[in-house]
């Protein structure tokens, strides 16, 4: 009886906590995604054409951590878009409002979408727990990259430009040598 | 004389005050190592390990939470562990002044590490980094729950009393 009915149910539900909680990581594939603009523009990874990668950086219009990088990814976002590389920034705290990211666009004069991922869905699919955290995914849609901006919120004292260091690579046709990275940042606030 | 006398008495008794209120110690993670004997100080203890910063606003709101759980269980097997993120340069500038502001009396950590991920990874390889993140110790040192983000003084103290009882 256990082993014909129980087991296989509680594999199947071990199976399926695994999919929904684990999250994703460099090698992996990652499934379609639409997410809205302020304006009401509809951006889906599938409508991504002409791109060697697409960057997607968690965001938050409040989180300190985020705030000194404003300035650096629009340096980014110019220098790379140039090469073929298409920057989204993706809001899923469900604490910041449309207005909240509208205000926030305005305000740095971002030169990349600043995009909401309304019930968190894409940091679900994702595992994406902080912000600012980045992910960079091929024209095959799988993932190269995941982790950090840089090893520093001080512009002055960055060391390792990790993903820089891995866009370069990618535009290199090399393979990306430091696939994860990590530092502190703010909570994505999900939505209850 | 006497008035003098009068005045060294308070001037001392200034001193006295105001070393015991603003005891604030905190003292630097700079490798594993210091982790390791931070783990080892705590065994034999149920212990929280909060990681916060003065940035980082859910932090700042969950803070007078774990004073209170501090205050309540101090004189159980209970230990409250502060490991602050932010930046060696805002101790004393921001770090210590809020400490003071909270009541701390306790030795509070700071992250000094070359290589944060070391840290981080040490304390937890699924984790990102994202702060508010506590960590609650069974008195044999193994983690028994782990918080991401705010959470409310009631979640933290029914794991608490879980590993005391």
């Amino acid at each position: 009886m256990f082993k014909k009915t129980i087991l296989p149910a509680l594999l199947l539900f071990i199976i399926s906590s695994v999919t929904i909680y684990a999250g994703k990581g460099p090698g992996d594939k990652i499934e379609d995604f639409t997410l809205k603009s302020v304006d009401g523009a509809s951006y889906s990874l599938s409508n991504v054409k002409d791109s060697k990668a697409l960057v997607i950086m968690f965001w938050s219009t409040e989180c300190p951590n985020v705030q000194p990088y404003t300035g650096r990814l629009n340096e980014m976002t110019k220098e790379y878009s140039g090469k073929g590389i298409t920057f989204w920034a993706v809001n899923s705290n469900s604490t910041e409002s449309y207005d909240d990211v509208k205000a926030h666009i305005k305000a740095h004069n971002y030169a990349f979408p600043e995009l909401k991922d309304d019930n968190n869905k894409l940091a679900d699919q994702l595992g994406a727990t902080r912000t600012p955290e980045v992910y960079v995914i091929n024209s095959d849609n799988v993932i190269v990259y995941h982790g950090r901006i840089d090893n520093n919120r001080d512009a002055s004292k960055v060391t390792s430009n990790d993903l820089k260091n891995a866009l370069d690579e990618l535009l290199a046709g090399k393979e990306v040598t430091v696939k994860t990275t990590k530092t502190f940042g703010c909570t994505i606030k999900r939505a209850d | 004389m006497n008035e003098i006398m009068k005045a060294i008495k308070i001037f001392l008794l200034l001193i006295l005050l105001s070393a015991g209120i603003f005891s604030q110690e905190v003292k630097p993670l700079n490798s594993t190592k210091d982790l390791d004997e931070l783990k080892e100080s705590l065994k034999g203890k149920v212990a929280l390990v909060n990681f916060w910063a003065t940035w980082c606003a859910p932090c700042v709101k969950e803070f007078p939470d774990l004073i209170k759980l501090y205050n309540n269980y101090k004189d159980k097997d209970f230990k409250l562990v502060f490991i602050t993120t932010d930046v060696p340069e805002e101790i004393e500038s921001k770090v210590i002044p809020f400490l003071k502001k909270n009541n701390v009396d306790f030795v509070t950590y700071y992250n000094n590490f070359q290589n944060v991920e070391e840290l981080i990874n040490y304390i937890d390889k699924d984790w990102e980094g994202a702060i508010p993140s506590t960590y609650i110790y069974n008195k044999d040192g193994k983690v028994t729950s782990s918080f991401l983000g705010k959470k409310e003084y009631s979640e933290f103290e029914k794991e608490i009393l879980k590993n005391l009882n």
